[in-house]
């Protein structure tokens, strides 16, 4: 139809342009306003693109963050950062600055500008990335500001990079080291890694690598030079692996097998590598908040390697099982009073305990050394025999356990099971062995002690029960007592009835056979009598409520025949239904004696009824004395006082 | 109180010479219903409204006696302090000739332009008032055509309230209240007898509300006769006070008005 004046290929191509500018113009949107990225919060504008509904930075990236008003009053906390994305990956020049500043508040125009000097830390890191990864040199600086001044340096590394694979000589320090050291050209560790102190030419420690492996360790130390052979060059096989905090943990444990008296923690090189890596982690955070990129370095060593065969590997994760299950009942168990209480009192409690605490320090403890080193992903780095032989000095424990100090009739602990094992540690397979043995000795321990804990417990929660109950009652009769001293006949039947009601529920208890249902009515007759007490203390003040609701009902009148002022009762047929109707009719209601379900609710009613009056002064009630002339119902008068608590509500 | 009694004009003329000794008349009985009524008005302003009822006793009526004077008296009042006011008014008293051999007129007006200062003083629980009230009136006699004469007459009343069985006047309360009260006149028709009235009074008193208070009497009183100043006549009197103050004000209008000073 159309093809004559209006050919169809044109409609098409039409439709192919209108299409390309309309995804065009949808793909990149430029974000401007408030973001928090890897912890920092602030104001960011830069052009972002929809890709499969993510949102990707793409381009020129600004975020900054600073306050003239916090600076002046006490301090601010800055940051600019600026760079580059393309595609989702940070690209080119980024520079990070951001720290903390307090300012002297004395400010100066200079040039048409207020110049106020600040003082506080300032971190500054710069540098190229190339595809999200390092690229070239990359400085990190923390500096001391003193009055806009640049104090000290507290921190400085100066890293090259390709394409995130560190090269050349690169420089850490702080304020009082320096670790020199250099890479190959493939990110290896090589040659002598030296930490310079400020106080002297010579390094104070030489870390030896060799292609990535680290041959040798030298330390100066005030009662000499030390020298510590690592890693064997000619021996077995080797793997790279990341300089990290694995990898210092691997040299920090070589160290102590040869007993050098070396801590690794406060060794230069540990330290300055720590610190590089904790500066790093923030841009990484930065990074990975916002794009995609891999900013950590991976600095490359060489350490042997003692492979895990599958077997090996299946007993390991079977032994870390038993390990979990086995350490959690000998925790639960050792840390339970109730055990600790029988312990005392009862041998073969007492033999119990003893087994528990020994399988737990004998058998449990030292798996769960050599298994963490397994959960560190260390193992395999580290030689087994003289690892076993560190952990397990004298071999894995027998399955027999000697137990001290016991009354005659209890044996030593022993199970017959299926577990076995010889006392060899450099087995995986023994102590894989060893920890199931534990685990089920616990288990089995556990469930004879079960019934007889929870027994113990529920006894013990009665002795605590009955202990709070008298407490209770001990208070209320001890405040009971002290209202006697009111003389008014219908507030000492009240009073007589709330000792009433405590007694029937004390009585009701101690007739119970012992359960938990018995449990329960008492911890409830505990609630009760806390809630009688407070009754009688809302008793104990009615008298002076009364004289208040009086008081309030009272106008001030001047009579000119005496020339004195005198009182006026008003509202009377409120106050009359209070005092002649409500309270008597309450007090009754108590001294009836109520049950423990309808405590709190008269005394809420009670407290009400006062609230509500003191109230009622103020407000129009001409209906309601109306209402009031002829009733005589005191429920009737609570509900038109406004009061609807229902009375008999079980309030718990 | 001073009598008119037209039948003993003509014997006073001719009487009024001092006696020897001073005459006293046999005592006379008289019953007073007396209301009086303090309408607040203003914060400061009240209107002061009495009536009394004054019965006397003749030989044909004894003991409450036969009407003798209806008395309006009316004022405003103004209230300076809790113990002090002053009021400025009229009075009206219709007098009835209570001699039953009389033919002159039965009934006469006398007029009355009256101011009094009141002061009370607490003592205690006892409330002691001082009042002077001055009066200027202008009296005629029964008989036909008789002239008006002028007098003033110089009133101070000492009197006291003590409450009975409670340390403070407030609704029921009984009160017990002496007053003794000298009226003194002058005048070109006073010659010889200065002394009008002396009154000795006590009452019992019940306070029901603040704005409601009854009182009951008994008054001797005793003066000078205008026509001799020799003679004194004395009175026996029963008295019964209504005493009302309504405050038809908006309440809170009413309240702060309590503390005048405060």
């Amino acid at each position: 139809m159309t093809s004559r004046y209006f050919p169809s290929h044109l409609v098409f191509w039409m439709l192919v342009a209108l299409f390309c500018y309309r995804s065009g113009y949808a793909q990149t949107e430029l974000f401007s306003g408030k973001r928090s990225i890897g912890g920092f919060t602030g104001t960011a504008e830069y052009p972002f693109k929809i890709v499969d509904g993510d949102s990707i930075p793409d381009g020129a990236f600004l975020m900054y963050k600073s306050n003239v008003n916090a600076l002046l009053k006490a301090k601010d906390s800055f940051f600019s950062f600026s760079g580059r994305f393309q595609e989702g990956f940070p690209v080119g020049f980024w520079k990070f600055q951001f720290g903390e500043f307090s300012s002297n508040k004395a400010s100066q125009v200079v040039g048409y500008q207020y110049r106020v000097n600040v003082s506080g830390v300032q971190h500054d890191a710069f540098g190229n990335l190339s595809n999200g990864k390092p690229d070239g040199d990359w400085t990190y600086k923390i500096s001391k500001i003193e009055n806009s001044e640049v104090s000290q340096v507290l921190f400085k590394s100066e890293i090259s990079y390709e394409t995130g694979i560190p090269q050349k000589s690169f420089q850490i320090e702080n304020d009082s080291i320096t670790l020199v050291g250099r890479f190959l050209r493939n990110g290896f560790a090589h040659d002598i890694w030296s930490v310079y102190s400020d106080v002297s030419s010579e390094p104070s420690e030489n870390w030896h690598f060799d292609n990535g492996l680290l041959e040798k360790i030298e330390k100066t130390t005030p009662d000499g030079d030390l020298s510590f052979k690592i890693f064997e060059k000619l021996s077995s096989r080797k793997k790279s692996i990341v300089l990290d905090e694995r990898y210092l943990k691997l040299i920090k444990w070589n160290l102590q097998n040869q007993k050098a008296q070396l801590e690794t923690e406060n060794m230069g090189m540990y330290l300055l590598l720590q610190q590089n890596a904790e500066r790093y982690e923030v841009i990484d955070n930065f990074f990975n908040d916002l794009g995609k990129s891999q900013f950590m370095p991976s600095f490359k060593v060489n350490v042997p390697v003692y492979p895990l065969d599958s077997l090996e590997a299946v007993q390991l994760q079977d032994a870390l099982k038993s390990y979990d299950s086995g350490i959690l009942i000998s925790s639960e168990l050792l840390s339970d009073p109730q055990f600790g209480l029988l312990a005392h009192s009862n041998p073969q409690a007492q033999y119990y305990y003893q087994v528990v605490e020994k399988l737990q320090k004998d058998f449990l403890e030292p798996a769960g050394m050599f298994l963490g080193f397994y959960k560190e992903e260390m193992l395999e780095f580290l030689p087994r025999p003289p690892l076993a032989r560190e952990i397990w000095p004298n071999g894995l424990p027998e399955k027999r356990i000697q137990v001290s100090e016991i009354e005659a009739g209890y044996d030593d602990w022993g199970m017959t099971s299926e577990e076995s094992y010889t006392n060899d540690p450099s087995d995986i397979g023994n102590i894989q062995q060893m920890v199931l043995y534990a685990k089920n000795s616990l288990d089995t321990i556990s469930f004879k002690l079960s019934d007889w804990l929870k027994e113990e417990r529920k006894q013990q929660q009665f002795v605590s029960l009955e202990k709070q109950l008298v407490e209770e009652t001990k208070t209320l009769e001890r405040n009971v007592d002290t209202l006697f001293t009111i003389k008014r006949v219908a507030l000492t039947e009240a009073l007589n009835g709330i000792l009433e009601t405590k007694e029937r529920r004390l009585k009701t208890y101690a007739e119970m056979p012992e359960s938990d249902t018995k449990l329960d009515y008492g911890k409830r007759a505990v609630l009760c009598l806390k809630n009688l007490g407070k009754l009688a203390q809302n008793l104990g003040k009615l008298p002076e409520k009364e004289l208040l609701i009086k008081e309030t009902y009272q106008d001030a009148i001047w009579n000119p025949f005496t020339a004195t002022i005198m009182d006026e009762d008003v509202k009377k047929r409120i106050t009359s239904a209070y005092k002649n109707i409500i309270v008597p009719y309450l007090l009754k209601q108590i001294a009836a004696p109520l049950d423990c379900e309808e405590v709190t609710n008269i005394s809420n009613v009670l407290s009400k009824v006062h609230s509500r009056l003191l109230e009622l002064r103020e407000e129009p009630t001409k209906k309601l004395e109306r209402k009031l002339r002829k009733e005589q119902d005191p429920e009737t008068i609570l509900e038109l006082l406004g009061v609807n608590d229902h009375l008999k509500t079980p309030a718990f | 109180m001073l009598v008119f009694m037209g039948s003993f004009h003509t014997y006073a003329q001719e009487e009024n010479v001092l006696p020897e000794e001073s005459d006293f008349e046999e005592a006379e009985g008289r019953v007073w219903f007396n209301t009086y009524g303090n309408i607040r008005i203003s914060k400061r302003l009240f209107w002061d409204a009495q009536t009394h009822f004054r019965f006397e006793e003749t030989e044909n009526t004894p003991f409450i006696g036969q009407i003798g004077q209806i008395y309006n008296r009316h004022a405003i009042g103004y209230i300076y302090s809790k113990k002090f006011n002053a009021s400025l008014g009229g009075v009206l008293r219709v007098n009835f000739n209570t001699d039953e051999s009389s033919e002159d007129r039965s009934v006469v007006p006398e007029w009355r332009i009256w101011h009094q200062y009141q002061f009370a003083m607490p003592l205690g629980s006892t409330m002691f008032y001082h009042r002077i009230r001055i009066e200027h009136r202008w009296t005629q006699g029964f008989a036909e055509n008789s002239n008006f004469i002028f007098r003033n007459r110089w009133r101070y009343m000492l009197r006291a309230k003590v409450p009975l069985n409670n340390y403070k006047f407030e609704p029921g309360t009984f009160y017990v209240s002496p007053e003794a009260e000298l009226i003194m006149q002058s005048g070109k028709a006073v010659v010889a007898s200065p002394m009008e009235d002396l009154r000795l009074t006590t009452t019992l008193g019940y306070i029901i509300n603040p704005r409601l208070t009854f009182a009951a009497g008994m008054m001797y009183s005793t003066g000078q006769t205008l026509e001799n100043g020799g003679i004194y006549k004395q009175n026996w009197t029963f008295r019964f006070h209504m005493y009302f103050s309504p405050d038809f004000r908006k309440v809170k209008n009413k309240l702060p008005s309590i503390h005048f000073n405060d």
